[in-house]
């Protein structure tokens, strides 16, 4: 499996063996089709995961993808690891190929990564705040975040 | 019998009277409190720690049927007594003021938990109020984390003395 990814993407995905899940650094303009043929070909049919990482001048997109079909004890061999693919993408242009096509799963986790880290998931059937009420403004989980107002109080007045 | 007596009151031979004859001689929002105070109907907020406690003040071993407060509503339309047990979330807000606008008045709001009182942990967080008094007129403020349910009998009980204050015992001639 290894080869045959790095063969039909070239140069854009690294894949590293893991002790618990093996790692792909992918490149994210080939996140849905590099997730289309790990769910047909390799039967990863379930996207347990999906969140981001502030890492400063960069955004880093996380799926964890696992094979329920072959996640037996017995064939937890190395082809059938779960998987562990991060992409990163600018800070200016946080934006990144929904998954929400291939992984039901994928819908509500978008949303919670848009309205906590302001990623913006093309294609995405409805990409709105999931936590946080419509209009708070910012995202909170982003590093540089600052709540310059306090929450209102009635106490002060 | 008379409701919060004065001395007027037991010296007037005409309220001793109607005393004699088991009238009662009372305003009648005085009456009203009187029930009111022994029996809230509570409709309860909360996330998850306080409300297991309110579970344990429901069941035997605790049992606040004892003070006739057992009547939890599920409506706010039933509900005089609007239980805060847990933070209110920005998200979460409009629907507590929306619910508590639907209780029929006179109604009162208790704050139970650190969390309800001040926000507690999150009262520095970017989506929790700083504590329901931030949106809601709160009458009884009982700390702790989570509330025992002892403690919830206090906070019950000293609203039961603001909604009806105790007369005392009143013996003529004696201050």
């Amino acid at each position: 499996m290894m080869n045959d990814l790095s063969g039909h993407f070239p140069g854009l995905l690294e894949i590293t063996a893991g002790d618990i899940m093996m790692q792909i650094a992918a490149e994210p303009g080939i996140i849905v089709e590099l997730c289309d043929i790990l769910k047909h070909r390799y039967g990863y049919n379930y996207l347990a995961n999906l969140t981001a990482v502030d890492q400063g001048e960069q955004f880093e997109i996380v799926y964890h993808l696992y094979s329920l079909p072959k996640n037996k004890a017995e064939l937890n061999s190395y082809g059938v690891q779960p998987l562990c693919i991060k992409a990163r993408i600018s800070r200016e242009l946080p934006e990144i190929d929904s998954l929400a096509s291939l992984f039901a799963t994928a819908d509500w986790q978008e949303r919670e990564v848009y309205d906590l880290m302001g990623i913006m998931f093309r294609n995405h059937p409805g990409l709105a705040r999931i936590l946080l009420p419509e209009g708070f403004a910012g995202h909170p989980l982003r590093k540089d975040y600052r709540s310059d107002e306090k929450v209102e109080t009635r106490q002060g007045d | 019998m008379v409701l919060e007596k004065t001395e007027a009151d037991t010296n007037d031979t005409a309220v001793r009277t109607l005393e004699s004859q088991n009238i009662i001689f009372a305003s009648l929002e005085k009456v009203w409190n009187w029930g009111r105070s022994r029996s809230f109907w509570p409709l309860g907020y909360g996330c998850n720690c306080c409300p297991i406690e309110i579970m344990a003040a429901g069941a035997a071993r605790f049992d606040i049927a004892r003070y006739g407060y057992e009547v939890f509503r599920s409506s706010p339309r039933q509900a005089d007594l609007l239980i805060i047990a847990g933070p209110i979330t920005l998200k979460m807000a409009p629907v507590v003021q929306r619910l508590y606008e639907q209780m029929p008045a006179p109604k009162w709001v208790l704050a139970m938990g650190n969390c309800a009182i001040s926000g507690g942990p999150f009262r520095d967080g970017y989506s929790v109020l700083p504590g329901a008094d931030s949106m809601l007129p709160v009458d009884v403020y009982v700390p702790g984390c989570p509330v025992r349910p002892e403690a919830l009998f206090h906070g019950l009980l000293e609203l039961k003395n603001k909604v009806s204050p105790p007369c005392g015992i009143k013996i003529p001639g004696i201050k």
